[in-house]
């Protein structure tokens, strides 16, 4: 795959998320969206139901998948992440 | 339901595990150390995951820590667990898909295991002595 092509469709599909996610969040918060080329081909209760038909409709890889949220997840071990 | 003795270290619970490639089919493996961390609402996998299994990311979050908060890559991934750790061929248990975050720094264990995880497990501490039981 090639990973600066994959980079750019996850960048895209994030900030797509990040504008729509107001209205995404009132059907839909708790669930992932499978996205390819900032449209939302579906959402799905469980991260690998997202991930099967990801790969089963694109297979090459090339898209993403968010957590519909507008919370930060927290870690414990606060200095791991922060490098 | 197959339990897991952990021991205390330094006040860290550090097991063995293993982790697998997201697509269910795929048994590539890569043993691992995993951190137990309570305080993590996600688990996560660091540097020798990702280059090990070839691992691609699938989207990004904000991570939020006691200090910050940032936007890290998240990969898709399996976490196996056994029983006891002999030499002995034991297949593991295998959790459905995580998403989990990453991070890039080398520390002394592979995978952080957080919340999401532990609500499928029975995690018990008394004192020095910890059992994981799953599945």
């Amino acid at each position: 795959m090639d990973a600066d092509a994959q980079r750019r469709e996850i960048d895209a599909n994030y900030d797509f998320l990040q504008r729509h996610l107001t209205d995404m969040l009132a059907d839909h918060a708790g669930e992932y969206a499978l996205l390819k080329s900032c449209k939302v081909v579906g959402y799905y209760g469980k991260v690998g139901s997202a991930y099967d038909e990801g790969m089963r409709r694109f297979p090459d890889g090339r898209f993403s998948i968010q957590e519909v949220t507008d919370e930060p997840l927290h870690l414990g071990f606060w200095s791991v992440a922060g490098t | 339901m197959p339990e897991r003795r952990i021991p205390v270290q330094r006040r860290k619970l550090l097991l063995d595990v293993v982790i697998f490639r997201p697509d269910p089919l795929d048994f590539t493996e890569f043993s691992a150390r995993g951190l137990i961390d309570t305080g993590a609402t996600v688990s996560g996998i660091g540097p020798r995951v990702v280059e090990a299994l070839g691992l691609v990311s699938h989207g990004k979050n904000r991570l939020g820590s006691a200090t910050e908060e940032r936007l890290v890559d998240y990969y898709l991934f399996r976490l196996g667990l056994t029983t006891s750790v002999t030499d002995a061929p034991q297949w593991p248990f295998v959790f459905d898909r995580i998403d989990g975050f990453s991070w890039t720094r080398d520390t002394e264990f592979d995978v952080i295991m957080g919340m999401d995880v532990l609500t499928q497990c029975e995690l018990r501490l008394v004192r020095d002595n910890c059992t994981l039981a799953f599945g």
